[in-house]
């Protein structure tokens, strides 16, 4: 158990390394001068070439690339252009804030494509299965930046039952349930997808299960058809974490839209208005943080994997 | 459309071909409807520019009128341009920024899928560990950042969602390539000295197309939602051009005034997205239907 | 119409002969409903076990043997309809209401199904899957008795590390293994019937044996009555017991093993021998049944052999003839087999 965690951590460092080499040939391969960006229009030719050489902007790539790699190593991601600040703070309180949000979204969406792919798959005609497969179909399709968007039209502004937008009101106390209201709406628009996706593979997990010898094997055992279902349950709950925690993954990323509608202070939103003011470091170091989220997140799934499987504990 | 999701009824089922015939029908049904969707979207992409007033003629004196005023079928928008028009003149950009991303994933990823499936271990090694970093990302995030790193502007939000979508697609083509590998017929094909080249091309490709195809037409929807999502937030095309995912973002200005109009190009989004979706369901569906034919 | 007719069935005070036997099945018949089709696939299958008694239910794939042990246990639900008769000590099965069935599976009629892969829950210790069927079935409630009794059977059906086996997940054990302790959780309640749906087919050769002498072994020690279906001709022939060979959902011949392997009475069991490969005959005295059987739920008139059947007659297309007494201990469903209609044996 602990070696295979122990295997798994290696594998993760080349793809961590990899990662960090996409994310550093991204950057380099922006347009624009980040020396002019950060000197503004007044900088002297001296004051340029002064600056290039301090950021190590004439050493070769390869050489830039690991000086990178050494300062964010140790969490020194640089300052932002925009904001004149020191990146490596306001990444990280923005990434808490994603992780509040998704995992929010992820309990929402683990939990309703749990009940649906269910219930969809024991009782496959009728109106509940018609809804329930309606909801699964429709809501892999729908973009998540509309659904904000109209919740935000008729249950924020319109019937005003919750915030339109942020995460605390400005001069609250900041309380839990402040953040709970100011939730509700980015994690349903957020989960949409995921829950959609989540229903249709378990409920094939539940259907692949009910079609395995044990299930007769159980019943023929003589244990009661409840009994049955505890174990085949049971059974899905490998491929049950495998579509989680893909989807999870999915949704570290496709909070963005979400983020960006609700003006919700994660890495998202961070991200998506560095792109307009260009400010790469922020962006990079978002962009990297999730990521590395990601993968540990995947190391987690992985062993999570291991303690329910005994078939892969090897 | 929502019969179509009842249809695949695998698991417990007493040894009997009964209702096979009536799966078939209520899945040709569906994938009637949705293939009927798709071809008028693709209708309205071709001709209906030629149809419809200037999507870009705005009158200031006719802002944010309703729906069916003045012969404003859905209405104008907040520079009193006529929505419909807009929307039908968007379809071609919003849908060829969904579909190319996935055309080229399509070809890219069986390429490499299979080259990894065929090739020597370390050459497996390289492509399939290189695939891993960039699922390492979230993919809706690399998307973003590499749009924002390339500018904005259609053909660099579809390089970003390109390059985001030929790892699955890769994958797919590498587990089935590797399925292949290990059956008998290939064997002989090595056998009788055909090289890796001719096995790929006639052995592993016809085998291998209907999973990817399958996998890319479901793909779609979601490149759709992508793409319109990566203009809303200003990485697409440039205003004042008419797209979908950037009327979204348009409109929400006058969310207040004038709730619906961020509706309508967000309905036109989802319906593509379902018509596709449903399209690569019914693909899933009838490949799983030969397979069982084939047994 | 049995051919337990002819057996003495050990009388006791407590009622008829037959309220004592283990097993009686008379006229079963299994069909299959879909939604708008019926499949017939066992039909009017009559056969009875007594204390300790083997029948091998011998049959081609599609015969409808695995189907019979199955409607024995009733585990197809609402998918199948069931009709006839299965009576346990006297005690009609079919129709009774579930938590009664739930008792009696497991607890009086134990399966043992062909892959010992499927029949475990892949996620559960062997030991947790013996306990909870002592549990269910109310022979040991008591965590740790429970266990001890686990490690008991386990080491009944000669497992030899108990301990280690019962603390193990299926898959860290061999097919052989595996199988044992299938057999041990089907043992677990003492169960007076004991079905073996082809026990061997998916274990290696070396194997095979030795899982049908444990069968035997455990079934002279518990006194169980088993049936075991098998389309292995050698299996059936080791084996024992008597052997009702099955065709197209029927039983065609009944007999003691010894018998009905050396001189078959129905041809469909003749062609069969015939076609076997056997130390001592050459390759091309090997004759195959001409055509092949029918598709289930497509079984032609009459008697369902009489197209592939070199001694048809005319009228054997028309009529399905009867399973009747040719012999001592012996029945046959054919008028070849039984030249006069009143069921005495000409031969």
């Amino acid at each position: 158990m602990l070696t295979f965690v122990g295997r798994r951590l290696l594998t993760a460092i080349p793809i961590l390394l990899g990662v960090s080499i996409v994310v550093f040939i991204t950057i380099k391969i922006i347009p624009g001068d980040p020396v002019a960006s950060l000197l503004g229009p007044t900088g002297s030719a001296e004051a340029r070439a002064a600056l290039t050489e301090r950021l190590g902007l004439n050493d070769p790539l390869p050489v830039q690339y690991f000086a990178w790699l050494g300062h964010t190593a140790v969490g020194d991601f640089g300052t932002s252009i925009a904001r004149r600040s020191d990146v490596a703070p306001m990444v990280l309180d923005a990434l808490v804030n994603t992780l509040i949000l998704t995992a929010a979204a992820a309990l929402l969406a683990i939990v309703l494509g749990v009940v649906v792919g269910a219930l969809t798959a024991l009782r496959r005609t009728g109106p509940l299965a018609r809804i329930g497969n309606a909801f699964a179909l429709f809501s892999i399709s729908v973009p998540q930046y509309s659904v904000g968007l109209l919740l935000i039209i008729y249950l924020a502004a319109g019937a005003g039952l919750f915030p339109v937008s942020g995460m605390y009101n400005p001069g609250g106390d900041g309380g839990f349930v402040d953040l709970f209201n100011h939730l509700i709406l980015p994690a349903v628009t957020a989960a949409l997808v995921p829950a959609g996706i989540i229903a249709r593979m378990f409920r094939s997990a539940v259907l692949d299960v009910m079609s395995m010898d044990f299930v007769e094997a159980l019943t023929a055992r003589g244990l009661s058809r409840r009994r049955v279902m505890v174990h085949a349950f049971h059974n899905t709950v490998p491929s049950l974490l495998t579509v989680a925690g893909l989807q999870i993954g999915y949704l570290l990323g496709g909070v963005v839209f979400v983020e960006a509608v609700f003006a919700w202070p994660g890495i998202g939103l961070l991200v998506y208005q560095s792109i307009s003011q260009r400010d790469l470091p922020v962006i990079q170091a978002g962009v990297l943080l999730s990521a590395l989220a990601f993968v540990l997140l995947n190391l987690l799934v992985d062993a999570l994997h291991a303690v329910v499987d005994p078939r892969i504990r090897t | 459309m929502t019969a179509l999701t009842e249809a695949p009824a695998l698991a417990s089922a007493p040894p009997t071909t009964d209702g096979v015939p009536r799966r078939r029908r209520r899945m040709t049904l569906s994938a009637r409807i949705a293939g009927g969707v798709v071809l008028l979207i693709a209708a309205v992409a071709v001709v209906g520019p030629f149809l419809v007033a200037d999507p870009l003629a705005g009158n200031p004196a006719q802002r944010l009128l309703a729906a069916g005023t003045d012969g404003h079928l859905l209405g104008t928008d907040g520079q009193g341009r006529d929505v419909l028009a807009r929307l039908v003149d968007g379809t071609r950009l919003s849908l060829l920024a969904g579909l190319v991303p996935v055309l080229f994933a399509a070809v890219v990823g069986t390429g490499l899928g299979v080259a990894a499936g065929l090739a020597a271990k370390w050459g497996h090694r390289l492509i399939m560990r290189t695939l891993d970093v960039f699922y390492a990302f979230p993919a809706v995030l690399l998307a973003i950042a590499i749009a924002a790193a390339l500018g904005s502007g259609i053909s660099n939000s579809i390089i970003a969602l390109a390059v985001i979508l030929v790892p699955p697609v890769a994958r797919v083509a590498e587990t089935e390539t590797r399925r292949l590998v290990d059956l008998d017929y290939m064997e002989a094909a090595r056998a009788s000295g055909a090289t890796r080249f001719a096995i790929a091309v006639r052995q592993v490709l016809p085998n291998v197309a209907p999973p990817v195809v399958v996998y890319c037409t479901a793909l779609i929807g979601l490149s759709i939602v992508y793409a319109a999502g990566l203009s809303f937030l200003g990485l697409g095309v440039s205003p004042p051009t008419a797209e979908w995912g950037l009327m979204v973002s348009d409109h929400t200005q006058y969310i207040y005034s004038a709730p619906f109009l961020a509706a309508i190009p967000a309905v036109a989004i989802l319906i593509a997205s379902v018509a596709f979706n449903v399209l690569g369901d019914c693909l899933r569906d009838l490949l799983d239907v030969r397979g069982e034919a084939r047994v | 119409m049995t051919a337990t007719e002819t057996v003495p069935a050990p009388a006791t005070a407590d009622g008829p002969a037959s309220a004592v036997l283990p097993l009686e099945v008379t006229d079963l018949t299994t069909t299959f409903v879909g939604r708008d089709r019926r499949i017939p696939v066992v039909r009017g299958v009559s056969f009875s076990l007594q204390r300790g008694e083997t029948l091998m239910l011998l049959g081609e794939s599609g015969s409808g043997k695995s189907v019979t042990a199955r409607s024995i246990m009733q585990l197809y639900g609402l998918s199948a309809e069931l009709g006839g008769s299965v009576r346990m000590n006297g005690q009609e099965l079919l129709g009774l209401p579930e938590p009664k069935l739930q008792n009696i599976r497991g607890g009086q009629i134990a399966l043992v199904p062909q892959d010992p892969t499927g029949a475990l829950d892949p996620l559960r210790r062997i030991g947790s899957q013996l306990t909870e069927v002592l549990g269910v079935h109310g022979i040991e409630r008591v965590r740790k008795s429970a266990r001890r009794r686990a490690e008991e059977l386990l080491a009944m059906v000669g497992i030899p590390d108990p301990k280690r086996v019962a603390d193990s997940y299926p898959h860290e054990l061999s097919g052989g293994m595996r199988q044992r302790a299938v057999i041990a959780i089907a043992v677990a309640c003492d169960p007076q019937v004991l079905i073996a749906d082809e026990p061997t087919t998916a274990l290696d050769v070396t194997v095979q044996a030795q899982i049908l002498e444990l069968i035997a072994e455990l079934q002279q020690r518990l006194g169980t009555a088993v049936l075991m279906v098998t389309h292995d001709v050698g299996v059936a022939g080791d084996f024992g017991g008597r052997i009702g060979v099955m065709y197209a959902g029927r039983l065609v011949e009944e007999g003691p093993a010894a018998q009905v392997l050396s001189a078959p009475r129905h041809p469909y069991t003749a062609g069969l021998l015939d076609s076997l490969p056997a130390p001592g005959v050459e390759r091309g005295a090997l004759r195959s049944i001409v055509g092949a059987p029918p598709g289930v739920g497509a079984f032609p008139p009459g008697c369902a052999f009489a197209p592939r059947c070199p001694q048809a007659r005319p009228s054997c297309s028309e009529d399905d003839p009867p399973l009747l007494a040719v012999a001592d201990g012996r029945s046959a469903a054919c008028p070849v087999a039984n030249p006069t209609p009143d069921g005495k044996a000409a031969a």
